[in-house]
């Protein structure tokens, strides 16, 4: 909590996403306001369905037409929503940057590694000098605790627990303000899960960033968090300090949610 | 039918199984024995490669051991006709999504047991047993007619747990029942398998990764690591008193224990790191290479399984020494 300051990276003001197909539209996310703090982590509890992976798509800009959001996201004085796709490069991966769930799917599976990395680096930090770009992927990947010679590897010779690092080293490498990490570790066992996320905790403490962190498994909010927002049907039914909710829920949902946990944190 | 008169629903008796093809093999298995007594739930505990789920398909005859025996209700599993023996023991897949067909009716997938196993044909006795199978999961009347793609995760593993309880087995393996399930909905899951198995006089098999589900469910567990197990007990006496390391640590992994001990992180941090390095070794103890404990002893033999209190056995030359 020490590192947290007041400072607010992203200010999420009445945010509503509208799903449309075929005419028909629904909202899975209505009306949500929440800040996040430099430093902060803001874990989003809820169920499938909630609208907490809509909220992600939406801060990245990644919802497709002719769905659309509606509201304020302020990131560095700016809406970023309805912000053109042009200027939206420039934010996007670089200044917030996102972990997906299905590893295999996020990295390119016919190429190594360091291949996966050099186009974030030529992309997004131009980077394309050999040495330099190397020297930056032997950094990330230390960060993560993986062997170097894993640059060698394709996707699929790794472990999950390993693509998942991956993952982690590829959102740091830019050094971004934000990240958004939407169901990181839920393929993964518990043990390997909870190296993964001492690992992701080690590395925003490093570089300051904050993240929102996405997910249905409370053991590892409360592990890497420091505020939540529990959602229900695109609703935040409650939000605030871990300590608080865990030990003193208020709202029927997440008194649910917390029984099944039979856990005190102090 | 030769029926046996022991109270041993399942025996597992020096099964090892490998994987693999032109001299690249995988143990998944190695002469792992274990008995499950009627009505004493028992869960297989272990990390992703373990063999748990290896073992939970070869106890319900759907893949061979390489050596060994199992013998589910005292008859040799390779003795019973199939239809037989799919009356006798069921197995519940991990993955709901993959299980369901999404085109089908609840009707249609409900049906199949009935029609194959039971061989039922009045279709007033058909609808009973749909209707209690339903209800007996949780779910009412009125999902005879939702088609799979209809249904939410936790509905359709209320589905897979309908399909193997419909004819009334008695033994039953779960393979990670909630992994793919909300949350919220875990204990849900976890409270509608037990009555069933309850209700319906079936002994289930639970393979998880999760300990801490474990206690819910079974009053007997088994942890196994890289094909072996290395301690098995009353899920009581081990979650309050984990005699092989491994254990000690998975049991600690939680939240409340990680946030305030910096030692466990540590211990974390190391398993992590040691664990990508790892080749396999043949002889000694399958955790000598992460144990914080290990010599040069647990490194070159392997340890014995000793009964370290009543009913409590651990495989490890120092048991109960390590603590977090």
């Amino acid at each position: 909590m020490d590192s947290v300051s007041n400072e607010v990276v992203l200010d999420v003001r009445n945010l509503s996403v509208i799903y449309s197909s075929y005419g028909v539209e629904k909202k899975a996310v209505d009306s949500i306001s929440f800040k996040l703090r430099k430093g902060e982590i803001l874990g989003i509890v809820g169920e499938s369905g909630a609208g907490k992976s809509t909220i992600a798509k939406a801060i990245m800009g990644i919802i497709d037409p002719p769905s659309y959001a509606t509201g304020e996201v302020i990131f560095n004085g700016k809406n970023i929503i309805g912000m053109s796709e042009y200027k939206l490069n420039k934010i996007r991966w670089n200044k917030i940057t996102m972990i997906f769930q299905a590893s295999m799917n996020s990295l390119n599976p016919v190429e190594s590694v360091k291949s996966n990395f050099m186009s974030v680096l030529k992309d997004k930090l131009d980077i394309s000098e050999k040495g330099e770009a190397e020297m930056k992927i032997d950094e990330v990947l230390r960060y993560v605790s993986l062997p170097l010679y894993v640059k060698d590897n394709f996707p699929h010779e790794l472990s999950g627990g390993m693509r998942q690092r991956i993952l982690i080293a590829l959102a740091m490498i830019t050094g971004p303000e934000v990240v958004i990490a939407d169901e990181p570790t839920t393929a993964l066992d518990i043990i390997t899960e909870f190296y993964v996320l001492s690992i992701l905790k080690k590395n925003l403490k490093r570089s300051g960033s904050s993240m929102i962190y996405i997910t249905h498994d409370l053991p590892s909010v409360i592990f890497l968090a420091d505020e939540m927002l529990v959602m229900k049907n695109g609703l935040i039914v409650e939000k605030g300090p871990i300590k608080n909710i865990i030990n003193n829920p208020q709202n029927e949902y997440t008194k649910k949610l917390v029984s099944t946990l039979n856990e005190v944190i102090e | 039918m030769n029926f046996s008169f022991s109270n041993h629903i399942l025996e597992v008796q020096g099964v090892s199984k490998y994987f693999g093809r032109k001299g690249y093999i995988v143990t998944a298995l190695e002469n792992v024995s274990l008995t499950v007594n009627s009505s004493e739930n028992i869960a297989i505990v272990g990390e992703t490669g373990s063999g748990k789920s290896t073992l939970g398909r070869i106890s319900c005859g759907l893949e061979k051991p390489s050596k060994g025996k199992i013998l589910l209700s005292g008859k040799e599993i390779g003795g019973y006709k199939k239809n037989e023996l799919w009356k006798i023991t069921q197995y519940i897949h991990q993955d709901p999504y993959g299980a369901i067909d999404s085109l089908e009716t609840v009707r249609e997938i409900l049906d199949r047991p009935l029609r194959f196993l039971l061989g039922i044909k009045d279709p007033n006795e058909k609808k009973e047993l749909l209707i209690e199978a339903l209800s007996s999961s949780g779910l009412s009347e009125d999902y005879l007619d939702k088609k799979g793609s209809d249904l939410s995760g936790g509905e359709k593993q209320r589905i897979l747990i309908a399909r193997a309880f419909i004819v009334k087995p008695k033994y039953v393996v779960v393979d990670e029942p909630t992994t793919m399930i909300d949350f919220i909905h875990r204990d849900e899951i976890i409270e509608t398998l037990k009555n069933e198995g309850e209700m319906f006089g079936a002994t289930l098999l639970l393979i998880t990764h999760d300990i801490m589900v474990v206690p819910k469910i079974a009053k007997k567990v088994a942890v196994l690591y890289k094909g072996k197990i290395i301690e098995v007990g009353w899920t009581k006496d081990i979650l309050k008193n984990p005699l092989h390391p491994y254990t000690t640590f998975l049991a600690s992994i939680k939240p409340s224990k990680l946030l305030g001990n910096s030692k466990i992180l540590d211990v974390l941090n190391n398993y992590g790191q040691k664990k990508q390095s790892i080749v396999s070794q043949n002889k000694g103890c399958s955790y000598a290479s992460i144990c914080p404990l290990a010599d040069n002893n647990c490194i070159v033999n392997e340890p014995p399984t000793i009964e370290a209190e009543e009913n409590h056995y651990v495989k490890c030359f120092k048991p109960g020494e390590f603590q977090l």
